[in-house]
Parts: C-alpha cells; sequence; structure tokens
C-alpha cells in the first residue's frame, strides 16, 4: 500500500519542473557589436538558456561539453552586423552537445525559436526601411504566413512533461501492487494450507473470493495513485468518473487474478515473483512513454500494444486526459479482455491442482 | 590460503551456473534488454506521425504546402477532413496525432499581404509524438514563409537574389556536435545496457545469497572456520566473474551491431563497467541484508527499478529535476556509468575529464562493500552453526 504512493509521489517530484530550463550556453562573440550583444540577451533571455560563459574561440566548447559546463555554444563571427548592414544574410553558428538527445532536442528547438523571432523583428525593420510602410504593415509582410498551434489535452503544453509523463508512469506501481500483493499472499495461504472446507470442491468460488478481498484494500489506494497528480500538480483530469473506475476496477482484477494464478500454479512466491518481472520490467520500455511506439520497428508493435499494463495506461489516458469514453478504447478492450481470460485460466488451473493435492491426499507442493 | 579462496570463488561460479534462473537472468538478462528491447530505438527517431489535413481553401498553395508535409519524413498525411470537428475522434482512436487547417480564403489573403493562420491542432497528451508533429509542420511552413516572402519583395522590385536575402536576414546554422546524425538509440542503448546490468545482477545476486548458507558452506569446502570477510569476498569475485564479460560484450555489441561511434578509450568504459557491475552485486546483498527474503527483495527491486532508471536521467536529463533531487540523481551509481559511457564513446573524453565520476564510483564501491559484507555477515550468522 505504501509502494504505489511513495512511487508515484517521487515522480511527481522529478518532474514537478514541467520543462528543461538553465541549459549552460556558450557565447563566442567575435563580432563585439550591438546586434551580437542584442542577440545574446534575447537568447539568454529564453528560459531554457542560462549563462555558461564567454569564450574566444569555438574550440573550448568541446572541453566545456565534456565536463557538463556548457551544453550549446552561439558563436557570432566576426562582420556579423556588418553583414546585415550591407544586405547580405548574418549567420550565427551554434553548436549543439547532441551526445544527450533530449538536451540537444530541447536546445535545437528553442534556438530555432529564439533566431527565428529575431530574425522577423530584423526583416520587419527591413521591409519597413525598404518600402517605407508603417509598422504593421512591415510586420504582415515580414510574416507572410502565420502557424497558429494549439495543443489539445496538455493545455500548457511548452514541453511540459509534467502532464505527460506522470501520469503514465503512475500505472507502474499499479500494475505492482496488483500483482505483486497477490503473489506473496496467495503462496502463503498455501504454505498454511488454510482453504476452508466450504469452498474446497468450487475453484470459482476460491478465486473470486481471494481476488475480491484483495481489490478492498487495492482499489482505494490505486485510485489514489492515479488523482495524486490531479490533485498536487493539476494534471488534468476530465474523467468520465464511471468509466474510469471501470477501467481501474477491471485492470487491478485481472491483474491480481493472475498474481494469484501464477501463485497458484506455482505454489513459489519467489517464482511467482520472478515471472512477474518477466512481465512488468519490459513493460517501462515498451509503454511507448519513453519512446513512441510509432517510433518502434512494426515488428515490435504487437508486443508493445499487447502488454496489459499498455492498454489500460492508454485507456486510461483517454478517458482522463483526453475527455474519451470506453466507447473510443475498442483495441484496449479486446486486449484487456484477453489478459484476463488468460489470468481466470492461471487462476482456475493453479486452484484446481491444489485441490486435487488435497483430494488425493498429498500435500501441496509448498 | 590463496587456494581455499579460489576454491570458494569457484564454488560460487558453480552455484550461480547450476541454478538455471540465476544464470539465466545474470548472463542473458543485458543482452535481452539491450536488444530485444534495444530493438524499440531501431529506427532512430520519431518518424512517419500521422496527420489529417482539412483544406478549407482548395487552393495552389494549400495543396503545395501539403505536397510539402506528404514529402516530410517525420509526418505522413493520413487523410483528409471536412473540418476540425472530425479530428477528435480520430485522435482518440489514434488514427492521428496532428491535424492541419487552411482556412478559407488563405491563397487569396497570403496575395493580399494580410498573413493568413495555417491552423495546427496537436495531441498535447503524448509530448514526444506532438513534439515532431510540430517541428515537421513549423518547418514547413517556415520555409513557405520564406519563400513567400522572397517572392513578395522581388515582386515590390527588389532583386530575386537579394529579396531572398531580406526573407531571412538572419539564419542559424545549427550544427550537432558529438552525435551529428542525430540518431536516438546511440545514446539510449549504452543506458540501456547499464540499466539491464544493473536490474538484472540486483534481483539475481540478492536470491543467490538468500539460497545459500554458513551450513552449505561448510559442505562445500569441509572447512569449519571459514572468514566470513573470505566469504563475502568469494562471492563477489565469483559473480562479477560472469556479469564483466556479459555487460562488456552487451555494451560491445551496442557498437558493432547498432554501429554507435566509439571515439574514446575502449579500456575506460571496461574499467566503468566492471565497477558498476561490482557496486551492483554489492548492493544486491545489501538489499538481502535488509530484507532477509528474496522474495521481498526483488519485489522491492522490481519498485525501485523504474525509479532508479528515471533518476539515472536516460529518460529525463537531471536539468530537468528540482535541486535535491539533481543532488541524489548524480549521487547514484548507474548515472555516474552512463556519465562514463557517454563521454568516453560519443564525446572522446579522456581520464582527466572523467575523474569525478570515477570518484563518485568508487566512493559507492566502499559504502556498497561494507553494506554487501554487513548483509552476508549477517546471513551467514543467522544460520545454526556460525562459520567463525
Amino acid at each position: 500500500m505504501v509502494m504505489p504512493i511513495v512511487f508515484v509521489l517521487t515522480i511527481m517530484l522529478i518532474y514537478s519542473h514541467k520543462k528543461l530550463t538553465g541549459l549552460p550556453a556558450l557565447i563566442v562573440d567575435q563580432d563585439h557589436s550591438r546586434l551580437s550583444r542584442e542577440l545574446t540577451r534575447a537568447i539568454l533571455a529564453n528560459e531554457t538558456f542560462s549563462l555558461a560563459g564567454y569564450a574566444n574561440s569555438a574550440a573550448d566548447f568541446r572541453e566545456l561539453a565534456v565536463q557538463d559546463r556548457a551544453h550549446v555554444c552561439f558563436i557570432f563571427r566576426r562582420g556579423f552586423e556588418s553583414a546585415l548592414l550591407r544586405g547580405e544574410n548574418a549567420r550565427v553558428d551554434v553548436l549543439v552537445d547532441n551526445s544527450d538527445y533530449l538536451v540537444g532536442g530541447v536546445e535545437t528547438s528553442n534556438i530555432s525559436t529564439v533566431l527565428t523571432s529575431y530574425s522577423i523583428g530584423v526583416n520587419t525593420l527591413v521591409v519597413e526601411a525598404i518600402h517605407g510602410i508603417p509598422e504593421p504593415s512591415a510586420r504582415r509582410a515580414a510574416v507572410p504566413l502565420d502557424l497558429g498551434q494549439r495543443m489539445l489535452f496538455n493545455p500548457a503544453f511548452n514541453s511540459n512533461y509534467l502532464n505527460f509523463m506522470v501520469p503514465a508512469f503512475s500505472l507502474v506501481p499499479l500494475q505492482l501492487a496488483a500483482l505483486l500483493a497477490t503473489i506473496r499472499a496467495g503462496s502463503s495461504e498455501y504454505g498454511g494450507r488454510s482453504f476452508q472446507s466450504a469452498l474446497i470442491e468450487n475453484p470459482w468460488a476460491i478465486v473470486s473470493g481471494k481476488v475480491l478481498a484483495y481489490l478492498v484494500v487495492l482499489l482505494p489506494v490505486l485510485g489514489v495513485v492515479l488523482i495524486l497528480p490531479h490533485w498536487f500538480s493539476g494534471a488534468p483530469f476530465l474523467a468520465d468518473r464511471l468509466s474510469f473506475w471501470i477501467v481501474l476496477t477491471w485492470f487491478a482484477t485481472a491483474m491480481a487474478t493472475l498474481g494469484y494464478g501464477l501463485s497458484a500454479m506455482t505454489r513459489d512466491s519467489l517464482k511467482a515473483t520472478e515471472a512477474c518481472a518477466v512481465l512488468t520490467l519490459p513493460n517501462f520500455l515498451l509503454s511507448g512513454v519513453t519512446w513512441p511506439i510509432l517510433a518502434m520497428p512494426k515488428l515490435m508493435w504487437p508486443l508493445a500494444f499487447g502488454f496489459p499494463m499498455n492498454c489500460a495506461g492508454v485507456m486510461i489516458k483517454k478517458i482522463t486526459v483526453m475527455g474519451g469514453s470506453l466507447a473510443d478504447c475498442g483495441k484496449q478492450i479486446v486486449v484487456l479482455a484477453a489478459w484476463s481470460v488468460i489470468a481466470l485460466l492461471c487462476a482456475w488451473r493453479g486452484t484446481r491442482q491444489v485441490l486435487d493435492a488435497a483430494r488425493n491426499g498429498t500435500a501441496p507442493n509448498v | 590460503m590463496s587456494s581455499p579462496f579460489l576454491h570458494l570463488c569457484y564454488r560460487e561460479l558453480r552455484r550461480i551456473l547450476g541454478d538455471q534462473r540465476i544464470y539465466g537472468l545474470l548472463l542473458a538478462g543485458p543482452f535481452f534488454y539491450a536488444f530485444a528491447f534495444g530493438g524499440v530505438y531501431w529506427e532512430g527517431r520519431t518518424k512517419y506521425v500521422p496527420i489529417v489535413i482539412v483544406d478549407e481553401d482548395h487552393s495552389a498553395l494549400s495543396r503545395d504546402i501539403t505536397r510539402a508535409l506528404q514529402s516530410s519524413d517525420s509526418v505522413s498525411v493520413a487523410g483528409w477532413l471536412n473540418s476540425p470537428e472530425e479530428f477528435l475522434p480520430l485522435l482518440r482512436r489514434e488514427r492521428a496525432y496532428a491535424c492541419v487547417i487552411f482556412p478559407p480564403k488563405f491563397e487569396h489573403d497570403v496575395l493580399d499581404g494580410r498573413a493568413p493562420r495555417v491552423g495546427a491542432l496537436f495531441d498535447g497528451s503524448h509530448v514526444l509524438i506532438a513534439a515532431t508533429a510540430l517541428g515537421a509542420i513549423r518547418n514547413v511552413v517556415t520555409s513557405f514563409q520564406v519563400a513567400v516572402n522572397g517572392i513578395e519583395l522581388s515582386t515590390a522590385g527588389v532583386p530575386r537574389t537579394e529579396g531572398r536575402v531580406l526573407a531571412r536576414p538572419i539564419q542559424a546554422v545549427i550544427r550537432p556536435v558529438f552525435n551529428p546524425t542525430l540518431n536516438y538509440s546511440y545514446f539510449m542503448l549504452m543506458c540501456l545496457v547499464c540499466v539491464a546490468t544493473q536490474s538484472v545482477t540486483r534481483m539475481s545476486c540478492g536470491i543467490a545469497l538468500g539460497l545459500d548458507s554458513s551450513e552449505q558452506i561448510r559442505r562445500d569446502t569441509g572447512n569449519d572456520s571459514t572468514p566470513i570477510l573470505w566469504v563475502f569476498l568469494s562471492k563477489v569475485v565469483g559473480t562479477a566473474a560472469l556479469v564483466i564479460p556479459a555487460a562488456a560484450t552487451a555494451m560491445w555489441f551496442v557498437f558493432v551491431l547498432f554501429g554507435a561511434p566509439n571515439r574514446g578509450n575502449a579500456l575506460l568504459i571496461g574499467l566503468a563497467l566492471s565497477l558498476f557491475v561490482i557496486i551492483q552485486v554489492c548492493i544486491a546483498y545489501g538489499y538481502y541484508g535488509l530484507f532477509q527474503s528474496p522474495v521481498l527483495c526483488t519485489q522491492f527491486h522490481m519498485f525501485t527499478a523504474v525509479l532508479f532508471s528515471i533518476l539515472s536521467g536516460y529518460t529525463w536529463p537531471y536539468y530537468g529535476m528540482p535541486e535535491g533531487l539533481q543532488f541524489i540523481s548524480m549521487s547514484i551509481p548507474v548515472f555516474n556509468v552512463i556519465s562514463i559511457v557517454r563521454r568516453v564513446s560519443l564525446m572522446g573524453a579522456g581520464p582527466s575529464l572523467l575523474t569525478k565520476y570515477f570518484l563518485a564510483l568508487l566512493v559507492w564501491l566502499l559504502v556498497a562493500a561494507a553494506w554487501g559484507y554487513w548483509a552476508v555477515r549477517k546471513q551467514m550468522k543467522l544460520e545454526s552453526a556460525p562459520c567463525e
């Protein structure tokens, strides 16, 4: 009960900055002009960058990058401003440390944003000066096409990872808690041979009774785990509440049944835990959170879409973040139904084995 | 006394190789993770994100921009819609992740100098996909902006070449260093080998210690007074002798099979990996010492594995974490080994630039060794007849 909440609180803390800021930028200003200084100010005014220092040449950048003291280097070569005044293109050279692809990607996108805005500003002035037209018209001429972008479902999108990563990672402890709670308790139950005689002939009654007992404890905790990011960090939660609880209960039931089934079949909580590790550890890589499923080779798609955590994650995202309902989750419903059948078969088979052993008078293999 | 110690090491190797679960995890784990699941990064970057077009203008310009989008390998045009309202159901069914909208009179407004807007809707619920689609659409629109601007200036009497210059007076020439092809897999696969090595070592060594006892040692060695320090060291040496070659081979495959560049000294990578493996073996024993149960220690590891992966900075850079967590992130062994491997292989760094990372690993080695020794001692003392 404690681990899922600790897990999700830690994840929320990790992503609490929501985006990457303050990446150290090295400035090599060989022009020492008003334009290069203005552009430097514009770059540093963007919260993505902070000043790592000034250098005389770009040769210093590699060493500083290796020491983690600079991630990007802006170079204003001599004659930068005068080229612009002569009506030629002025070029800013930018070196980006791309050995960490995540940081490199954010830097490249922000460099383009700053320099494009500045370029438009300069363009406006040039058009205004050449044509002698007023500033608003000159601005329109400088930006003939405007891209009006709107992010759906993540309204604060400005590389806001908190709204995206935290809800996705919350599924990890949810799955682990449902699987592992039943795995330990299931095998220790067999160790004590405490099956009730009234239920002994009915495997389904044993399975449903046991799983239900765990769900009573698990469901409130799991519900809290999924709602915590919304309470504490304002992650969107547009849920159709009924659909949300149906998916959560269904997923938790399937996983608790699977955990119990593995426990009953192996009658050894260590073996059952290892079997769960095979199922849960790859989930993190294949969940599409750290790397989109779209970008994986097509051969991996069935595996990525087929993991129970992934299909439950997509369903919960559609319901809580996109404001959808179960009607939008056709594929995921099929996958979760398949996992539910597998879990029930495991639980039934495991329980039958133990009942047969009890009937034949042989002690369960504990 | 070296012969009994070697005998103990040999015993540990035999124990590991005699247990399918443990050797399966230890030897196959790094390969399985790095290559079966490392395959997810095979494409190198996100490509062909499905988008839809709402063309309410049906003009030559809107068709031109659509063609430009179709020729980009970052997005693929999945279809055309009559209105933006139709996009939302498609998005919820994962058929399209972005929608580009050309409003009525779009071309007409451009020709009139009214700066019309190309609308774009994105699925913000998946940041990575949205960023790829946004980048591609922005690039195409910016290119058209420059072209339209150039044409406009040339019709205003500015010569064609000058018009092009004026349309984009400041150019940014961005050069990615250390990974010029922007290949995501180079960085991710190296990290994955380190994280996989950590996971499988912690899981299997905790179990291995739980299955051993002073009674068994006495039976196997025929010696009643084996010092616990020797038992601990022989366990670490025996396990490391198996895991280090497995982890090193998995890392070597990243360079050989996946084509990641190695611009530095491979021995430094080997040294860092070896230190890392020994630390993980000791920490695994430490976990067992805390829980005194292979099941609990494996379950604890399963809960913390994802947290340590994220804290290592390979899925989320440590710059993006709060300051207190940055310190924790930079302190954990996996962060330091990843930093060394990345700096040596991609940046060509030498020993002088890696001092702080190696120092951190050495500090961890001491702490983990003390922790692991405590755990082995506790395990041996718990048995009915003490070893010492």
